[in-house]
């Protein structure tokens, strides 16, 4: 819709053409920019990209137009010169405020508030238009129309109103007029279009014809500073440089056409890569202009590159000019006899017109003459259109680039300091060792300035080789005899403290020890021996500090000193005084013990030093406490962090709950503590097979609510605080129930369970001997192999004299000591049931329990009767799964086998771990009461029912 | 000011205060007893000073021991004393004593005494440590250390007093130069011209004490670009001396009569004084041509310090002896 608003308008604007000054419909604010429409629109309006060979004047001659700067008796003029003839067009008198433009067939300037226009070949006046109250920026030209801008405020200021005109070019006629709230750059104009910077944001593109506005250009990442037109195409941009494309619509420079020169950091860097199209040209002498950075685009292969001709910047401060390519890299650098009123880039160089007149075009690749010519006049401000000029081939090698930057920084023109200094800086970065000796020698120069020393001192610093012509320098010595200077000692050692040149610190000890060493280089001269020479300098050191610690020359601060009073001033640190205190430190640093001895020495009120150094050294042990007291607390934080890690990494890694092998093992590892309690029961119950603890463990390892069976108050009361000392290893669950069985070896039950053990039983041959049994429970314990070295005191213990039941053993039975005969014999009738293999191993035990003989029967109701409830029946369930035979002989065998108990508990426990490897039966299967038994399903953290 | 060598054309950073220095001695030279020079040669000032004194009894070497103990003392002015007594001792089992002192850093009186010290016992053995403080960073303990080591009978002494010269601080320049004139090293002439032509100044003297005849001619060279006090005090040295032919004295005087001027018709009156008053003296050809230069020199009859010379006066001088 707006566009057609536009176009109507633009219709309306079409009729009204010759009818006198139209003001057309632009610059408005609700204007869209960066529509791809409109900028389609006048990319096909504009003409296809084109060859910069020759000059757009009208003559097509190189011409050069220039205003003359005032000289005593003459009026400035402007004077037009060829420059493939070096014969003068024509000049007129004009006291032109801006530089003069060559725009076809015209010249246009300003002068104080008119814009006057002359004709190119002849310099006849054309016409003139009034500037009231404007400041001419600039111009440009299509066609027969020269667009021109006018502008108050450019630079700030409260009033800013800017117009932009298009007048006829040979009669001035004004065609139309935009007089806007703001500023306008230069305009450039192309293909019927005028490309106008307005507001340093946007471009606007005004139909050449009607002036109204068809597109709008905005940059989102930059200022637009200005906008030129070439043969390639239409450019703009600020601090890099836009090619207005297809893409342009897009307002950013990733998306757009855009290039940031590759150029490193230039002195005084313009804040534009083209001259700021806001700002007129002066017409007079100035500065501005005189530092810039020249180049001339070429034809791109693309829409998304620019291509600048030459593959070269060209890099112009007052006189000195500087190549670079396209990758930043410096070609060569070169001193002109004058300070370059302005230049244009052409194919083969640079061609540059001096303010005194002086034409030279230099060779792209060498910097050497290519052509020269001089104007003998005084110019103030010049114009060049010279494109495809070439009047000669290239004249020689190129110099070396460290030779001409050498020229360069001696040049005593002390106006261009800072390029000098950029020259130095380029030096430094050259690799050639004898470029440090060059910085050497410069620094040397009488006359160099002092910004300039700096600058060298900063680039030696940063040198990586050479270091050889350091060492000669600073073999040198003042000699006032010989006019010899002492070496720049603030320039050398800093260079070799970076370099790292530890062979250089005999040298420095001995200008350290010279008193022509000047004093405001004692402090980093102490210092660098100090850094690079360590130890081995230490004895230099202490005949400095020694030699000097209480002479005058060394009495002052060492650190600056603030006035007392408000208003005084600062008494600066005394050079040789900090020299001093460094050495101390040094000795401090690198000095071993005798160092410190002689420092401590030194550090003492009564001492004879300095004040100032006495306390430096005072500090200096001070920092190194504080320093030792931070690293202890930092190790001991570190610690206990590692600590902490480590205790929640075990904590990670503590078991969920604890396995019978490890209870086991608790419990052997505190059978002593058991022991008396145990013993002390024995005493009292001759047949006591087991004592049994079912006990709640918490995750910290503490048993609680101990329970003992048997029950006997003795017992319990003797047991039940020992386990619940007992440390257990730590788990992750809050709590969990836990038992253990002390199966006591020659117990009451272990006559009758052995005769019990179906399976063991099951197994024997037929036929087999009495002793088989005997042998067989010896060859399991053989297997298992579990005895540990520091066997529980019960395993020795003697089996009870009773009468023991051997399944298949001899007839003969004899009866124990002191049991009466007829037990005996009821013994012998009762256990002879039991003495058939088959019979014996499967009714065995509850037979050898009823039957368990005369004092074994109430024994075996209570013991034997508990143990197979929990013995057995857990040992089944636990065991049952890999070694459900042992499991099942484990089961019965906790109610009473002595070796077998332990071999069977050894399987179920590893059952119950779901293993069966002989590790996890050691614990169980080792000691006479390892007949453990596992409460997997007793586990239940809330179970504690028991 | 920048006077200019007649041939190198360098230019002589030289001083009013050291034209004045120059012109006095010069002029005190003149007027100095012959022998003087031998005790400004320095020998044991110190200690000769201190035994006219109305003191106790004398320290001896064997008091050596007990008396260097006392320069560990933090008391500076015990210090001092011990170092007065040890100069006193004048015996060069001090030196070793001094030595240590000065190389184990003390304030800037107790150093200086101590040098004077060494000064006083003039002992090579103290050369070394002597070296060492002619690169001290406080000009006044090397200009002591120079003046030590002139001091010492050593044939390494005028190499160091010729090193001195090429010193940044000109007072200590002056006084190698002048010391390198005293100890008579005829082997530093050379240096000591290089040094002239540098702008020392008071290598002029030294000069004229041990320049031959044909370092006359040499120091001619600068008469009219060195200022005429500091060719005085050269040519003062050169006319007062037995080893140089008449001829060239004459040629002196007539250089200098060539000049003319007040300073010069002093220089020569004073000149004349010296020449004893002997019927011999008179006809010394020397004063001779003094006389008849004087004649030639205009008087300045207000000058507090003019006064027209005549043959009558001279004569009647001559006559009244």
């Amino acid at each position: 819709m707006s566009r057609r608003i536009i176009g109507l308008a633009g219709a309306a604007s079409l009729l009204a053409v010759g009818c006198g000054p139209q003001y057309s419909n632009a610059f408005s604010h609700h204007f869209l920019d960066n529509q791809e429409v409109d900028l389609a629109a006048v990319m096909e309006q504009l003409p296809a990209p084109s060859t910069d060979d020759r000059p757009t004047n009208s003559t097509g001659r190189p011409i050069a137009v220039a205003s003359t700067q005032a000289a005593e008796g003459a009026s400035r003029q402007i004077i037009a010169w060829g420059l493939d003839s070096g014969e003068q067009l024509w000049a007129v008198d004009a006291d032109a405020a801006t530089q003069p433009e060559i725009l076809g067939d015209v010249v246009l300037t300003s002068t104080r508030d008119r814009l006057r226009a002359f004709d190119l070949s002849s310099g006849r006046e054309l016409w003139h238009a009034d500037l009231p109250d404007l400041a001419y920026v600039g111009a440009g030209r299509d066609g027969d129309t020269i667009f021109w801008a006018a502008t108050v405020g450019a630079l700030g200021g409260a009033r800013r109103v800017g117009h932009v005109v298009a007048v006829d070019a040979r009669s001035g006629g004004e065609r139309w007029r935009h007089e806007v709230q703001g500023v306008f750059g230069r305009p450039a104009a192309k293909g019927g279009l005028v490309f106008v910077p307005w507001e340093r944001q946007n471009i606007a593109i005004l139909d050449a014809l009607t002036g109204v506005e068809t597109a709008r250009l905005r940059s989102t990442d930059d200022v637009v500073a200005w906008a030129f037109d070439h043969p390639t195409g239409i450019y703009y941009g600020g601090q890099g440089m836009y090619r207005l494309t297809h893409r342009a619509h897009a307002g950013t420079r990733t998306e757009t056409t855009y290039m940031m020169p590759a150029l490193p950091e230039l002195p005084r860097q313009p804040d534009s890569i083209w001259p700021d199209g806001y700002v007129p040209r002066p017409g007079t002498r100035s500065a501005r202009g005189r530092i810039r950075v020249y180049f001339n685009p070429a034809p791109a292969p693309d829409d998304v590159s620019i291509a600048i001709e030459g593959d070269t910047y060209y890099f112009v401060y007052y006189r000195y000019v500087f190549a670079y390519g396209l990758d930043g890299t410096l070609r060569w650098t070169r001193i002109l006899e004058q300070d370059v009123a302005n230049a244009e880039a052409m194919p083969h160089g640079l061609l540059t017109f001096g303010e005194q007149g002086q034409a030279t075009l230099l060779d792209r690749d060498t910097g050497n003459d290519r052509w020269a010519w001089n104007a003998q006049t005084e110019i103030a401000s010049v114009d060049l259109d010279a494109a495809g000029f070439d009047p000669s081939a290239s004249s020689g090698e190129a110099r070396p680039l460290r030779q001409s930057l050498n020229e360069l920084v001696l040049d005593p023109d002390n106006r261009l300091v800072a390029a000098r200094a950029f020259a130095i800086s380029l030096l430094g970065q050259m690799e050639e060792p004898e470029i440090t000796r060059d910085l050497l020698d410069l620094y040397q120069q009488r006359a160099m300035p002092g910004a300039l020393k700096e600058a060298i001192r900063v680039a030696l610093r940063g040198r990586r080789s050479g270091e050889q012509y350091l060492m000669e320098a600073l073999a040198r010595r003042y000699d006032y005899l010989q006019e010899t200077e002492a070496p720049p000692l603030e320039a050398i050692v800093p260079a070799l403290l970076a370099m790292e040149h530890t062979e250089a610190v005999p040298q420095l000890i001995t200008h350290l020890m010279d008193h022509e060493t000047p004093a405001a280089v004692l402090p980093e001269l102490v210092d660098a021996i100090v850094r690079l020479g360590g130890a081995e300098a230490v004895p230099a050191l202490r005949r400095f500090l020694i030699l000097y610690r209480e002479d005058s020359l060394f009495a002052g601060p060492i650190t600056d000193q603030q006035p007392e009073e408000e208003g005084g001033q600062v008494i600066p640190a005394d050079p040789e005084a900090r020299a001093l205190a460094r050495a101390a430190q040094g000795i401090f640093e690198h000095g071993g013990p005798e160092g410190r001895e002689l420092l401590s020495s030194l550090a003492v009120a009564t001492a004879r030093l300095h004040e100032p150094v006495r306390d430096h050294i005072a500090a200096l042990y001070q920092g190194e406490q504080d320093a030792a007291a931070r690293a202890a607390t930092a190790e001991e934080q570190a610690r206990q962090a590692a600590l902490a890690a480590a205790a929640a990494e075990a904590e990670a890694a503590l078991p969920g709950r604890l396995t019978q092998e490890q209870i086991n093992a608790t419990f052997h590892e505190n059978a002593d503590t058991l022991r008396e309690c145990i013993a002390d029961e024995l005493e009292r119950n001759e047949r006591l097979a087991q004592v049994r603890f079912v006990f709640i463990l918490s995750n910290d390892g503490r048993a609680s609510e101990v329970t003992v069976a048997p029950r006997s108050d003795e017992l319990v009361a003797c047991l039940q605080p020992r386990v619940a000392a007992i440390q257990f290893p730590r788990f992750q669950q809050r709590r969990m129930r836990a038992s253990f069985t002390v199966s006591i070896r020659g117990g009451s039950e272990a006559e009758g369970t052995e005769a019990a053990q179906p399976a063991l039983a099951a197994r024997a041959p037929e036929g087999a001997p009495w002793f088989w049994y005997e042998q067989e429970r010896a060859r399991l314990r053989g297997v298992a192999d579990r005895i540990p070295e520091a066997a529980a005191w019960w395993d020795e213990r003697e089996a009870p004299v009773v009468a023991v039941a051997t399944p298949t053993g001899p007839e003969t039975f004899e009866c124990p000591p002191g049991m009466a005969e007829e037990a005996c014999r009821q013994q012998q009738a009762g256990g002879g049931g039991a003495t058939g293999p088959e019979g014996g191993g499967t009714s065995g035990g509850g037979a050898t329990a009823s039957s368990g003989g005369t004092s074994g029967g109430t024994t075996a109701s209570a013991g034997g009767g508990t143990t197979a409830s929990a013995g057995g029946g857990t040992t089944a369930s636990a065991g049952g799964g890999t070694t459900a035979s042992a499991g099942t002989s484990g089961g019965g065998t906790s109610g009473g086998g002595t070796s077998g108990s332990g071999t069977a508990g050894s399987g179920g426990t590893a059952g119950s771990s779901g293993g069966t490897s002989p590790g996890a039966g050691s614990g169980g299967g080792t000691p006479w009461w390892a007949a453990a038994t596992s409460d997997d399903d007793e586990e239940e953290e809330d179970d504690d029912e028991d | 000011m920048t006077l200019r060598h007649p041939s190198r054309h360098r230019p002589l950073g030289t001083s009013a205060v050291g034209f004045a220095t120059i012109s006095a001695v010069a002029l005190v030279t003149l007027l100095a007893p012959p022998g003087a020079d031998a005790q400004r040669r320095g020998r044991r000032p110190q200690a000769a000073a201190a035994a006219e004194e109305p003191s106790g009894p004398q320290p001896t070497v064997r008091d050596v021991a007990t008396i260097a103990a006392r320069l560990d003392s933090t008391n500076p002015d015990e210090v001092r004393e011990a170092i007065d007594l040890l100069s006193v001792i004048d015996h060069p089992s001090v030196v070793p004593h001094l030595a240590t002192l000065l190389r184990s850093g003390r304030g800037d009186e107790v150093t200086d005494r101590a040098l004077t010290a060494l000064r006083g016992l003039a002992h090579p053995s103290a050369i070394e440590v002597l070296t060492e403080f002619t690169h001290h960073r406080r000009p006044r303990a090397r200009r002591l250390a120079f003046q030590a080591l002139a001091a010492i009978t050593d044939r390494r002494v005028p190499r160091l007093l010729e090193q001195g010269l090429a010193d940044s601080d000109r007072n200590v320049r002056a006084q190698c130069a002048r010391s390198l004139g005293e100890i008579g090293a005829t082997g530093s002439v050379d240096t000591l011209f290089h040094a002239f032509d540098r702008g020392v100044v008071e290598a002029a003297i030294s000069i004229g004490k041990l320049g031959n005849r044909a370092a006359v001619g040499r120091f001619n060279e600068h008469l009219g670009h060195v200022p005429l006090s500091v060719m005085l005090s050269g040519y003062s040295e050169f006319v007062r001396r037995g080893d140089i032919p008449d001829e060239v004295k004459i040629e002196i005087i007539g250089r200098l009569g060539d000049i003319s001027g007040d300073m010069v018709r002093v220089f020569l009156q004073r000149y004349l004084d010296t020449f004893s008053s002997g019927r011999a003296a008179q006809r010394d050809r020397v004063r001779t041509v003094v006389l008849e230069t004087l004649r030639r020199i205009p008087g300045h009859a207000g000058s507090a310090r003019g006064r027209t010379v005549s043959t009558d006066s001279a004569d009647a001088a001559g006559g009244a002896e």
